[in-house]
């Protein structure tokens, strides 16, 4: 068979192919990545934690602040970005100046959380991070990915400090609650 | 417009078919689950953070395996000229697709492969090089500016990082093929699994082209042919660039271990033209290269340290088979005649082993300590080259029309049998000054056993000017060690200068990344590259480190989710040369689209335009023009089972060429419109 026929008989096989196939639902990609489990995970905690009422009261949005190096990690979160939570839409961006306008906060290495941690002024924020260890430095909630699943730790005490409350479920979910 | 016929069958149905739909993205569907659902989600640890670049800040870019099924790219090369900063230009000799940074030329570019360089003692990459195929690719990191202060020579303009499918990676089995224009065929396959507690992972990888074979209308030997009376060019007449590829990989893991073992062949390599732009049809080249290599990674190696290892052994070797025909049968010069013609046979090979440890030491408050070393043992170990004109073992011009004679293991062979042993140190330092400011700063010594040491830092500034604005003022030396060629070997167009130095850089980038809004990021990038002591030949042919030329440039960048469905982005490229050194086009740019316009489906149309390529003063050639090559690939792909593509690459059969040769009239032309269609089964 010549290359133009070869050609034709290729394009038909492929749209026959495609009309077998058309109808499937939603593309269900590979394993996800490390960055979108944390993110997913991040947003869900946001699900279970009720805010301190004065810190939400007379604002229509959350603030989720970054302080991350890796840009695909940046994207996963930013593309929560917009969702509702508590009724409020959650805006995503990146932790600059004191951070005194963050209802959350997530950083991904313990440097930064150090460097955060000096200049805070803002005690009424969430603090989420995935380094191991982040629980024992003052975090409130500690995200321990592993390849059959992913893990965290709540430090409770942390959070009624700052007058966070956790839900039941999501403490019951805890690896490890430390009061 | 019968040409334009197959393109309407192509688009036509796709196009009626074509409707707006939600494809499900994967965020959507994770955060679909609950929190239960979620914590027992399998998740892909990336284990090789030990060869990510983006670990120090720079200005990176990243090509993932989506990327490069999306635009249906076939070869590293393909996809890489969509990066900003970056030109494929093909060289006359092979049709090989050297990779160039900001106007430099390719030994300016450090590729690696898993972090090891792929680059040789002689040629800066292969002498055969034709890319990298793709399936066997995870993700592309890329920094455009200097990394020797991380990763040594060549380094200089910019760094690349192929980073493949080793255990661990492979999800899915996959067999896969690949047929299209050129006479091209392609066939693979991937696994992934597991024994016995340990990750496997396996691509192998066969493909041939029968090559673009661009017309050639004049070449090298044509004017010889005016000048001597003979009619011997294979002139006009077609370059032949067809070769066949292997490419076999195999890896196992587990825990902080892991074994890679790659097995890479070109056969088969239609050279097209010899170096001096003379068409050769009959040579048939080949090379190999192998290498195993054993890495070790654990982040939690001790408190607050972390440490990685590695350990490589490699092999290459090549032999240009009966050519390199330089001259045709029937040749004559000022020296006499040659019936048989110029012949060049070439052969060599190399071995060399590698070990590189660091450790990471997290125990200061905000630093980020990172300290290591390591030697590198190389040994081009067998030269062997025979000639029948030029310069005999004995220093005397051979006869001509004489038979071929052996000049290996003589000054005038291609190359000497030598050793080079490479030692190393670095030091790099994450200064974390407040949660919006780090400053990265660092070092890296090297100690050539054949020329000398050089010392390359780097600094870093990276600020948090606000929520959605980062900046980032960076600062680096680079270097590149001088090769075999520059430092020792005697040929008919070169001597060699064992007193070259390395050539040296520096550059300055000052990058903004602008987070407009939460579908639209903007980046600028403001550069100077000032390069220092490149080598080139004086009026004796004798290397000289002479050369000097500053870059000053612009890149533009702008990703732009438009809709759930439909993602556009793109890059600008303005750069200025203080001397017109390289003929690499100083403006370029690139327009890439992607539209999901059903599940499963996406189609692709990019667009690059590459500017006018600026010709060297005396260079009697007409100018060339500037040109557009548009491309576009449609992918069908379920989850299970089938996958599908078709592309068409020159959309619009756009008459492109590249800078080459003087000798060649009309500079070397790129290949037309051509169609590829694959196929893959995943189980």
């Amino acid at each position: 068979m010549n290359f133009i026929g070869m050609r034709r008989l290729a394009l038909t096989l492929f749209l026959l192919a495609a009309q077998v196939f058309h109808g499937q639902t939603a593309t269900a990609q590979n394993m996800p990545s490390e960055q979108s489990v944390r993110a997913a995970m991040v947003f869900n905690f946001l699900k279970f934690t009720e805010f301190p009422p004065e810190s939400i009261a007379n604002t229509e949005q959350i603030r989720l602040c970054m302080a991350v190096g890796d840009s695909r990690q940046e994207e996963a979160l930013a593309a929560l970005s917009g969702r509702k939570v508590w009724g409020r839409e959650l805006a995503v961006v990146h932790l600059a100046g004191r951070g005194d306008d963050c209802h959350v906060l997530y950083v991904d290495l313990r440097q930064r959380w150090n460097a955060a941690e000096e200049r805070r002024t803002f005690l009424r924020t969430l603090t989420i991070s995935a380094y191991p260890g982040f629980a024992r430095d003052g975090g409130m909630i500690e995200i321990a990915l592993r390849e059959d699943g992913a893990r965290f730790d709540i430090n409770l005490a942390e959070g009624r400090r700052a007058g966070f409350r956790f839900s039941p479920q999501l403490l019951r979910l805890a690896r490890h609650v430390y009061e | 417009m019968k040409k334009s016929v197959p393109v309407m069958l192509f688009l036509g149905p796709i196009l009626a078919l074509a409707a707006h739909a939600d494809t499900g993205a994967g965020m959507d569907q994770l955060l679909s689950l609950s929190l239960e659902e979620l914590t027992a989600t399998k998740v892909k640890i990336s284990t090789n953070t030990e060869q990510a670049l983006s670990k120090a800040p720079s200005v990176v870019s990243v090509i993932t395996a989506e990327d490069i099924k999306a635009t249906g790219a076939a070869n590293l090369t393909d996809i890489l000229q969509s990066v900003p900063g970056i030109y494929i230009r093909p060289n006359l000799f092979g049709f090989r697709p050297q990779v160039t940074f900001r106007g430099a030329t390719n030994p300016h570019t450090l590729l690696m492969v898993n972090g090891a360089p792929i680059r040789d003692l002689v040629w800066s990459s292969s002498i055969f090089w034709k890319g990298l195929t793709t399936n066997m690719i995870e993700r592309v990191e890329i920094i455009r500016g200097p990394g020797s202060a991380l990763f040594g020579s060549d380094a200089s303009a910019g760094v690349i990082n192929v980073i493949t499918k080793t255990a661990g990676k492979i999800t899915q089995s996959e067999a896969g093929g690949r047929a299209g224009s050129f006479d091209t065929q392609a066939g693979w396959v991937q696994y992934g699994g597991g024994w016995n507690g340990f990750d496997i992972a396996f691509t192998a990888e066969r493909s041939r082209t029968g090559g673009h074979n661009p017309f050639i209308a004049a070449d090298g030997q044509t004017s010889m042919d005016t000048v001597f009376g003979t009619h011997v060019s294979y002139a006009p007449g077609n370059a032949r660039y067809g070769w066949d590829g292997t490419d076999i990989r195999f890896s196992i893991g587990k825990g902080n271990w892991r074994l890679l073992a790659d097995y890479l062949a070109h056969n088969n390599v239609e050279i097209g033209l010899t170096g001096g732009a003379v068409l050769d049809p009959l040579t048939r080249g080949s090379e190999s290269r192998s290498s195993v290599q054993l890495l070790y990674s654990n982040d939690e190696f001790a408190k607050d340290w972390g440490t990685n290892a590695e350990l490589r052994y490699f092999n290459l070797g090549y032999t240009s088979g009966d050519g390199f025909y330089e001259r045709p049968q029937g040749y004559t010069d000022a020296t006499g005649a040659y019936p048989d013609g110029f012949i060049n046979q070439m052969r060599s090979a190399e071995r060399g082993y590698v070990f590189e440890g660091s450790g990471l030491y997290t125990g200061l408050k905000t630093h980020a300590i990172r300290l290591g070393g390591g030697y590198n043992s190389e040994n081009l170990y067998f030269v062997e080259q025979f000639i029948n004109l030029g310069t005999g073992p004995d220093g005397n011009a051979l006869p001509a029309g004489g038979p071929l004679v052996n000049v290996s293991d003589t000054p005038y062979a291609f190359a000497p049998e030598k050793a080079r042993k490479i030692s190393y140190l670095f030091l790099q330092d994450i200064w974390t000054l407040a949660h919006d400011l780090e400053l990265t700063a660092g070092a890296r010594y090297d100690h050539y056993s054949d020329f000398g040491g050089t010392l390359n830092p780097r600094l870093a500034l990276v600020w948090q000017s606000s929520d959605r604005l980062t900046t980032k003022l960076l600062y680096g030396q680079a270097f590149r060690a001088p090769s075999y060629l520059e430092l020792y070997a005697l040929t008919a167009a070169s001597s060699p200068n064992p007193k070259l130095t390395p050539e040296r850089s520096q550059t300055w980038d000052l990058q903004f990344s602008y987070l407009a809004s939460k579908d639209l990021t903007l980046g600028l990038d403001l550069y100077q590259f000032e390069q220092s002591g490149l080598i080139s030949k004086d009026s004796s042919k004798q290397y000289q480190n002479t050369g000097n030329n500053t870059s000053r440039g612009i890149e533009l960048e702008a990703k732009w989710q438009a809709s759930r469905t439909l993602r556009i982005s793109g890059n600008l490229n303005y750069r200025e040369d203080s001397t017109p050194y390289n003929s690499v086009p100083g403006q370029n740019a690139y327009l890439r689209a992607d539209w999901t316009f059903m599940p499963n489906w996406n189609w692709n149309v990019q667009a690059n335009w590459i500017g006018k390529h600026p010709l060297p003063p005396g260079d009697p050639r007409a100018p060339m023009d500037a040109y557009a090559l548009v491309d576009t690939t449609i992918r069908y792909s379920h989850r299970r089972d089938w996958e599908f593509a078709a592309s068409i690459c020159n959309l619009f059969d756009e008459d492109a060429w590249e800078y080459s040769s003087s000798a060649l009239r009309n500079n070397l032309p790129l290949p037309g419109r051509s169609y590829y269609a694959e196929m893959r089964y995943k189980f």
